[in-house]
């Protein structure tokens, strides 16, 4: 990785996507980047916080740059903790660069991607949760996804951590004591007390990690998978929906020609619907490498759509190929003119557009289920890395819990418990390697 | 190589006995000095060796091959195993010992050593030329020739102790101080500051009322200290008395808490918040109407008894009037009163690992002069720095035990990392390897050490291979047998079972009756390896995840403003400290996390 710890030398980099457009943000950060600016132009006096109007000057050639919006931040109160500029200029392909050439032709670098971010969480101006709730959000491809990162970037869900730490933090303590001291010396803290933090601490983690699912859909998107025999009108509802709904993001073709994926939101989660072809009755086909496509696709599937244009619940029984998924919406097809509903199948025509709307609130509804979304007062984890640390901590609980319970060796118990601490405090980043760091701020783009 | 060298030993307490003795075991010539010579090794406060955590220390220098744990066991009077209740890695033991014994024992075991010369002179001043040691200077303007230095003068440096209003220069009590040193040091550039510690009154065993006081005697069937020892150890097991302070004891001390030298302001150095004068203690715990006091024999038949708990250096009729407000104690008289004793000693950044000062090359520091206390934490650095003050003067690399390898290693770590502004304790809450390092396989961890320096002989170290042998066979023996505790259930691995926290080694001998012919301290060490395995392994991959910083070198060298970017306090702490790894680096004092990543990241670059 690339991520410099030598941060004497100013880095720079655009911040808003390169082309065509009205403006352009390049960002400058540094221990002191007065020196910096005064090489460009003449007679400006940085004032933090303060929106100044300057034009830029190529200090080697004398050629005017930009004229440009240059706005200052004095350290420490920047995003990265040193002197951050951000200068706007005109964008464009031409200007935004030439400016940056300028920069790095005059003891400014290229910043690598994540390095602003990466400066601001050594200047402890970000934790890692924040760290990872700001690439989270600009990644967002939906409205829950860049609620729920706006949220956690606020340090709400460091805050959560942070009060669970202080909690194991005084038991622990309490406990080394009871290890390091003779009972005439202290007061031993009582079982019943103990059992009761530890409760207490439990259940503050088993709350986070009821969000894990939700942050899961919310981060990788849930999976939708169409399934049914090629002539079913299944392809024609995949356009139809991504048709109907706007949010298309980016259409990825399939790994192989038999599976299509494309992203849409629905009711505010990102979906990653994934069409799926195929006749999977034909002897051929069951050999084929197209079964194995649609097996995995069934694996990850949050939900399955079975669309059928005769009766679905009928045919899915009859499926040859089996999936363990619960989670399957039964779609009957072409139905244009419906004589008879059966219950718990979603009639739809693409034609009339009839029944696209129960499918769409079904889906909804389905994923609302998946996500447990009942409490707005809970942090989301939005990360394996946060989920797999909060998940250790919880499982270490639970065995110093029954070492409690059982009066069996404290010691055990508290070295149980100094592992749950260093979770946690992973999870921020209080204690951490760099590994983790790099793998963190490597998920960035560059400029941030 | 073949030149015996001198090495000059300034003290002869618990460290600088082990220094003594390891340089004399390791061949070189000692020059031991001495203020008095028939107050080696005399305890200066309790009539106790170990206890939490120290009792792991007292283990670990048996291991290496130091003194401490024999000279107990020869003097040991009763012997307790504490905080059985709370799992193996904390059994802590402890020897109540007899104080005359203790010291005696010390001063035979010196002259019979050819090695050790005793001089009966006070040091004031060390001699350098070019920028190393060469050797002391004597009140009475004598030298003495030294190519290694070893200072162990515990409280003696510009000691003063008080009692109420009073306060007089002594080293301990009815021994002078000495009072020059300090200042030839300052000279040379090291740094001192002020500690003070304070030891209870001892009371007439003639003036206690024995009849109304509960007893406490020790374990059953003791297991020495020492492997050295031979068996049978059966210690006298001559019992302490238990009785406690009460609301109108407290109320004494209360009302003339203005008398307190502790709190009129008169003592400037700080005292350890975890061993308390009782006036501290009724300040800080105003929640407790009773504090339990040990009584304690300080010797065989001894008239003299120490009140463990009841540290004060409140005026002597304070001492007495609420001493006598306590059950048994109505009409005790003082043989002499608790006082408290400030001393310099020497803040321990100045030391490399080895205990040699960073900035003179032969100078090293070990005990209580170095801002520890107890006995135990003093004669662990003194055999260290013994150790290291040899390896020195034959030019070989210094000698090292790691926070992995025993609660030497943490000790010695926290003290030069570690900004100390109260007399150190050891703790077993400072290891973090604390499921591993258990009393009783401090041989398997720390006799391949101690023998590979020499300080413990061939016969001696095979004494321990056998041991190691035996846990090892045990445990294979275990991993390869099936059987069923239980009708009710199949067969399973007995290691397997023995995982179970119901299940002890015991309940297999009927089935494997090999087990028998094994030692029953054999027995035990490959029981609590089995038990304690998965947690240890747990705990191991831990630490070992932050390892690689841990033993990531920082060149001596660095020019840390070199560094940018480092927060300024983050800059001052470790310019004074100069850590010798990464891992070092994160531990001292007032570094910010990020500065020590900023650190990290630097070493990666530029070497």
């Amino acid at each position: 990785m690339g991520l410099n710890p030598n941060s004497d030398a100013p880095i720079a980099a655009l911040a808003t996507p390169p082309g065509v457009g009205a403006l352009a943000i390049i960002r400058v950060s540094g221990p002191d980047l007065t020196a910096v600016i005064n090489l460009f132009t003449k007679k400006l006096s940085l004032k933090d916080r303060v929106v100044k109007i300057a034009s830029l000057y190529n200090p080697q050639t004398g050629a005017l740059l930009d004229k440009c919006l240059i706005t200052y931040f004095n350290s420490p109160n920047s995003f990265t903790g040193e002197d951050v500029l951000e200068i706007s200029c005109h964008g464009g392909d031409y200007v935004p660069q030439s400016i940056l050439e300028a920069l790095f032709a005059n003891g400014v670098r290229q910043a690598e991607a994540g390095e602003f971010s990466f400066r601001a969480f050594l200047n402890n101006k970000l934790d890692l949760i924040q760290a990872e709730s700001t690439a989270a959000l600009i990644a967002s491809k939906s409205k829950n996804t860049a609620e729920a990162s706006l949220t956690n970037l606020t340090g709400f869900f460091t805050n959560r951590i942070v009060s669970i730490r202080e909690k194991l933090l005084r038991l622990l303590v309490t406990l080394e004591k009871e290890l390091d001291f003779t009972e005439n010396e202290i007061t031993f803290l009582s079982k019943k007390h103990i059992i009761k933090d530890l409760n207490f601490v439990s259940l503050g983690l088993s709350e986070l990690l009821n969000t894990a699912a939700f942050g899961k859909i919310l981060t990788s998107g849930a999976r939708v998978v169409l399934l049914g025999k090629p002539n079913a009108g299944k392809s024609s509802l995949f356009n139809h929906l991504l048709g109907k709904n706007r949010s298309i993001v980016s259409d990825i073709p399939g790994t192989t020609r038999d599976t299509i994926e494309s992203w849409l939101e629905v009711g505010g989660y990102p979906v990653c619907l994934v069409d799926t072809a195929g006749c999977w009755e034909s002897q051929d086909y069951l050999e084929s490498l197209g079964i194995q496509k649609t097996l995995e696709q069934l694996a990850h599937a949050d939900i399955v759509l079975f669309v059928d244009d005769k009766n679905p619940v009928v045919s899915f029984s009859s499926l040859s190929i089996k999936t363990q998924n619960k989670n399957v919406v039964f779609i009957k097809s072409k139905s244009e003119k419906p004589t008879k509903k059966i219950k718990n199948i979603i009639y739809t025509s693409v034609k009339t557009g009839e029944g696209i709307k129960n499918l769409v609130d079904e889906i909804e509804i389905r994923l609302c289920v998946l996500s447990k979304t009942t409490n707005k007062n809970t942090p989301v984890i939005m990360s394996t890395r946060q989920k797999t640390f909060i998940e250790d901590a919880a499982k270490n609980i639970q065995r110093v819990l029954l070492l409690i319970k059982n009066n069996d060796n404290t010691d055990i118990a508290v070295s149980l418990l100094r592992g749950c601490l260093v979770s946690l405090e992973s999870i921020i980043g209080v204690v951490t390697n760099e590994e983790i760091i790099e793998n963190i701020f490597n998920k960035f783009c560059i400029g941030k | 190589m073949n030149n015996k060298k001198t090495i000059i030993i300034v003290g002869g307490g618990h460290a600088g006995f082990e220094a003594a003795m390891a340089a004399s075991k390791m061949k070189q010539n000692v020059l031991l000095f001495l203020l008095d010579p028939l107050a080696a090794g005399r305890m200066s406060c309790n009539p106790s060796v170990g206890g939490l955590a120290k009792g792991h220390l007292v283990k670990e220098i048996d291991s290496i091959g130091g003194m401490m744990a024999m000279v107990s066991d020869i003097a040991c009077i009763q012997h307790k195993t504490l905080n059985k209740s709370k799992g193996r890695a904390v059994w802590s033991p402890r020897s109540q010992v007899d104080k005359k014994i203790y010291s005696s024992t010390v001063c035979s075991l010196i002259k019979k050593e050819r090695n050790i010369k005793v001089i009966k002179e006070e040091v004031v001043d060390i001699h350098i030329k070019k920028d190393r040691v060469v050797g002391v200077k004597t009140s009475n303007s004598q030298i003495y020739h030294g190519d290694a230095v070893v200072i162990t003068t515990g409280t003696f440096l510009d000691g003063i102790i008080h009692i109420g209003d009073s306060s007089y220069a002594a080293g301990r009590f009815g021994e002078r101080p000495a009072t020059s040193l300090t200042r030839s040091l300052k000279n040379k550039g090291v740094v001192s500051g002020r500690l003070k510690t304070g030891t209870p009154p001892r009371l007439d065993a003639n003036t206690i009322d024995w009849s109304v006081l509960e007893s406490s005697y020790g374990d059953k069937n003791p297991t020495p200290f020492s492997s050295r020892t031979k068996h049978p150890f059966s210690p006298p097991d001559l019992p302490s008395f238990i009785t406690y302070t009460n609301k109108t004891t407290h109320t004494v001390l209360e009302n003339s808490i203005d008398k307190s030298p502790l709190f009129t302001g008169k003592i400037k150095g700080i005292g350890p918040r975890y061993c308390p004068s009782i006036e501290d203690k009724i300040v800080r715990f105003s929640d407790r109407d009773r504090h339990q006091l040990f009584l304690e024999p300080e010797w065989k038949n001894s008239n003299q008894i120490y009140v463990n708990g009841f540290s004060t250096s409140m005026p002597k009729e304070t001492q007495l009037f609420a001493l006598q407000t306590i059950p048994g104690l109505q009409t005790c008289k003082m043989i002499r009163p608790g006082y408290a004793i400030e001393y310099d000693y020497f803040p321990t950044h100045q030391l490399k690992l080895s205990l040699e000062n960073k900035n003179l090359p032969g100078l090293f520091f070990a005990g209580q002069v170095n801002g520890t206390s107890g006995y135990e934490e003093a004669a662990a650095q003194g055999l260290i720095a013994g150790i290291n003050a040899s390896l020195y003067v034959m030019e070989m690399d210094p000698f090292h035990i790691s926070r992995s390898q025993g609660y030497i290693g943490v000790l010695i770590d926290d003290l030069i990392t570690k900004t100390i502004d109260e007399p150190y304790r050891m703790f077993t809450s400072s290891a973090e390897f604390r499921l591993s390092l258990r009393p009783d396989n401090a041989p398997l961890r720390l006799a391949g050490p101690g023998f590979a320096v020499g300080l413990l002989t061939k016969k001696q170290h095979d004494k321990y291979l056998m041991f190691k042998n035996s846990v090892e066979k045990i445990k294979n023996l275990l991993g390869s047998t099936s059987l069923s505790l239980n009708k009710k259930e199949g067969k399973n691995i007995a290691s397997t079972l023995l995982r179970r926290p119901d299940v002890s080694i015991n309940d297999f001998f009927k089935t494997i009756p090999q087990l028998a012919s094994f030692k029953k301290e054999d027995l035990f060490t490959a029981e609590t390896d089995i038990k304690y395995d998965g947690y240890v392994s747990r705990e191991t991959e831990r630490v070992n995840s932050f390892a690689r910083a841990e033993n990531t070198l920082v060149p001596q060298g660095l020019r840390y403003s070199d560094i940018k970017g480092l927060s300024s306090e983050s800059l001052e702490k470790l310019e004074m400290v100069r850590p010798e790894t990464l891992g070092q680096a994160n531990r001292v004092s007032g570094v910010r996390r990020s500065d020590v990543f900023l650190l990290g990241m630097y070493l990666k670059k530029v070497f």
